[in-house]
């Protein structure tokens, strides 16, 4: 998306990226052909149900893709002028972690089960800036201070901390060597409700401190809502609608971002049913060439939708649809 | 911890009586007659095995014997040989340090090499390095012990005559029987690690550990090795209490008197005292390696260190992570 411009400074532009794994012979199109931009100390959020590829993007940003399935990646991914995809896996090694690092979804499997915490925050630290071990201790300590865990639990092992603390530690981790941009992997799907919002606050509050920038991975909207600048929403591993979160909240385009937003419960209306958008998501094994992903659960399909893909279409400035029948829907979605 | 050590060793008591109980009515029952052995069978007078008979004490009743047994055992005396007349108990120390050689060098090889020959499957797994080191495994643990023990005599021994074929002595005395009793297990060992190794490095801590930046070399060994020793630990263990006693095969191959040929030996001549004692100091020799596993098994997985510290920790946060292996009372099969 050569043509996309934030007025903000863009210090990662994902360009064409295209990851496919393999599974038991078939080829999984995990995702296909995605472009987007971060803007320096900004927010994007990257939406989309189970399965639509929004784990691999981030993986694929950071190389850390499983080697065994992995079939083909491709495209470029341009962090701070350098393609990191084309980077030796030395040199893409010291970008882990000290510019870009990320945020697991599960805390309860994401920590070392037979390292101590701090152990596992000094790590970071100690490779990345040139620290001997005691001193990257001390600042690992400080980390984790700063994430709400008191020092005397430091030597405690993960299987003494609750769900919540865990993503407290993760959370230490991924930001101990001040990252440019941190990515955040659906941070607090698996914990409480209650402990949700916590998290949730600790990172924004982090963020902005430290002035990361971040790509935040969610299904939920009202997380969107809260923290994010910039939402893309990814459908079958195609960012189908990108722009502004108010793009996307006021004006959804496409009529899976406009199913989305109806899926969500209205408590001011007396509903009895939700409104989940029809059908199954799409099997990742097919690949879409010629025809619109979410034609088969679409409301408004129309034939072209399965003859033809739809173009990424600017509608706005810098809100891109890709979708046939983009304009018409909007109209019709505005409740 | 000291706790815990303390209620291990208590336990093994009852746990040896049984198996001296159990050891001592099995050979009082088995049919043979130790004094027909040692006198053979025509030129013996009824008078002679009867008097024999008398002076080893198997003249009296089954009570009367267990109980003699017992209280000898108590005071850690094993009896005498009946066919050598030496004491029991001193003989098995002079053997146990070669038996014990022979168990720990062989344990080191097939550590030092099965682990990383197992680590190297793993990173490569499904490649032709795999293929070839997984086949090569399959045939090493086909192999029967005593069928490559005399293959390397011929060969070491009796062609290229560089190495002994029998008997102890100096460190060229253990090379082949070393090998020859690693080889299988090696090939075990390197299966478990692979599989072990297999599963960790697939999970998300080493995710977790590659997206700090860290190199292969230490996620490899810092992070995932680490969580795959508890299955290593359980087989280097059971191989470890299995070849101190039951490296009979190789012992006779290489003819070393160790603990394993002097059990078949007595065996063979229904020497009863040297049968019992043997079979209890094996039995005793398994409860501590097993109690030395389960003492590594904490070492190697804080979580089951936990369960051993038992409920002394107060900041007890949750218990989701589960594996609280409570560690099962030594059972010695012998």
């Amino acid at each position: 998306m050569a043509e996309t411009t934030l007025e903000k400074k863009t210090f990662l532009s994902v360009e064409n990226l295209l990851v496919q794994y393999k599974l038991s012979g078939e080829t999984v199109y995990a995702v296909n052909n995605v472009s987007f931009t971060v803007a320096k100390g900004t927010t994007l959020g990257l939406v989309g149900e189970t399965g639509a590829g929004k784990t691999t993007i981030a993986k694929a940003i950071l190389r850390i893709l499983p080697d065994h399935s992995l079939k083909g990646i491709s495209g470029s991914v341009v962090f701070d002028g350098k393609d990191l995809l084309k980077l030796p896996e030395t040199e893409m090694r010291s970008y882990r972690g000290k510019n870009i690092s990320m945020i697991f979804q599960d805390p309860m499997t994401a920590l070392n089960p037979v390292k101590t915490v701090v152990d596992q925050i000094a790590e970071g630290i100690a490779l990345h800036q040139n620290m001997n071990k005691a001193n990257a201790r001390i600042k690992a300590i400080e980390m984790l201070e700063t994430v709400g865990i008191s020092a005397d639990r430091a030597d405690e092992y993960p299987h003494q901390f609750s769900g919540g603390m865990k993503q407290r530690v993760v959370i230490a981790i991924a930001l101990a060597c001040n990252p440019d941009l941190l990515i955040a992997d659906e941070p607090t799907t698996a914990l409480d409700v209650t402990i949700q919002a916590q998290v949730l606050d600790l990172i924004s509050s982090l963020q902005q401190k430290l002035g990361t920038s971040m790509i935040l991975i969610t299904h939920d909207l009202g997380v969107v809502a809260g923290t994010c600048d910039a939402v893309a929403v990814v459908y079958a591993g195609e960012i189908i609608e990108y722009g502004s979160k108010e793009d996307i909240f006021d004006h959804p385009m496409h009529p899976y971002t406009v199913g989305l937003f109806g899926a969500l419960p209205d408590l001011k209306k007396n509903v009895n049913r939700l409104s989940p958008i029809v059908g199954l998501p799409p099997d990742p094994t097919v690949a879409y060439t010629d025809s619109c992903p979410f034609a088969e659960r679409c409301p408004h399909v129309a034939p072209q939708c399965r003859e033809k893909k739809p173009h990424n279409a600017e509608v706005s400035q810098g809100h891109f649809v890709r979708c046939h029948l983009a304009g018409e829907i909007a109209g019709k979605a505005a409740p | 911890m000291i706790k815990y050590i303390a209620k291990r060793l208590l336990q093994m008591i009852p746990v040896l009586i049984c198996v001296a109980i159990l050891i001592f009515t099995l050979m009082f029952f088995v049919p043979g007659d130790p004094v027909q052995i040692m006198l053979g069978d025509y030129t013996s007078t009824p008078e002679q095995i009867a008097e024999t008979r008398a002076r080893l004490g198997i003249d009296k009743p089954y009570w009367e014997q267990l109980v003699i047994y017992l209280n000898g055992i108590v005071h850690l005396d094993f009896g005498e040989s009946f066919i050598l007349g030496n004491d029991v108990g001193e003989e098995l120390l002079e053997r146990f340090p070669r038996s014990l050689t022979l168990a720990l060098s062989s344990l080191g090889f097939i550590v030092i090499l099965g682990v990383p020959l197992g680590v190297l499957c793993a990173l490569n797994a499904g490649k032709l390095l795999d293929k070839i080191l997984m086949v090569l495994t399959l045939i090493l643990n086909s192999m029967p012990t005593f069928w490559l023990g005399l293959l390397m005599i011929l060969l070491f021994s009796v062609r290229l005559n560089w190495l002994p074929s029998n008997g102890i002595g100096g460190v060229e005395y253990y090379v082949m029987p070393i090998i020859a009793a690693s080889v299988g297990s090696l090939a075990n060992i390197t299966r478990q690690t692979r599989s072990s190794m297999l599963e960790v490095i697939r999970s998300d801590y080493v995710t977790t550990a590659r997206s700090k930046g860290l190199s292969e070399r230490k996620i490899t060994y810092g992070h995932a090795l680490p969580n795959a020793l508890i299955p290593i630990i359980t087989i280097c263990g059971s191989y470890f209490g299995f070849m101190i006693g039951g490296t009979t095969v190789i012992e006779t191959v290489f003819s070393i008197p160790g603990i394993g040929s002097y059990l078949v030996n007595s065996i063979n001549s229904r020497d009863y005292p040297v049968v019992r004692g043997s079979i209890l100091f094996i039995a005793f020799s398994f409860s501590v390696i097993m109690l030395v596993v389960d003492l590594l098994y904490a070492f190697a997985d804080p979580r089951i260190k936990a369960s051993y510290a038992g409920n002394k920790r107060k900041k007890k946060e949750t218990a989701e992570t589960g594996a609280d292996e409570q560690p099962a009372a030594g059972k010695e099969g012998t």
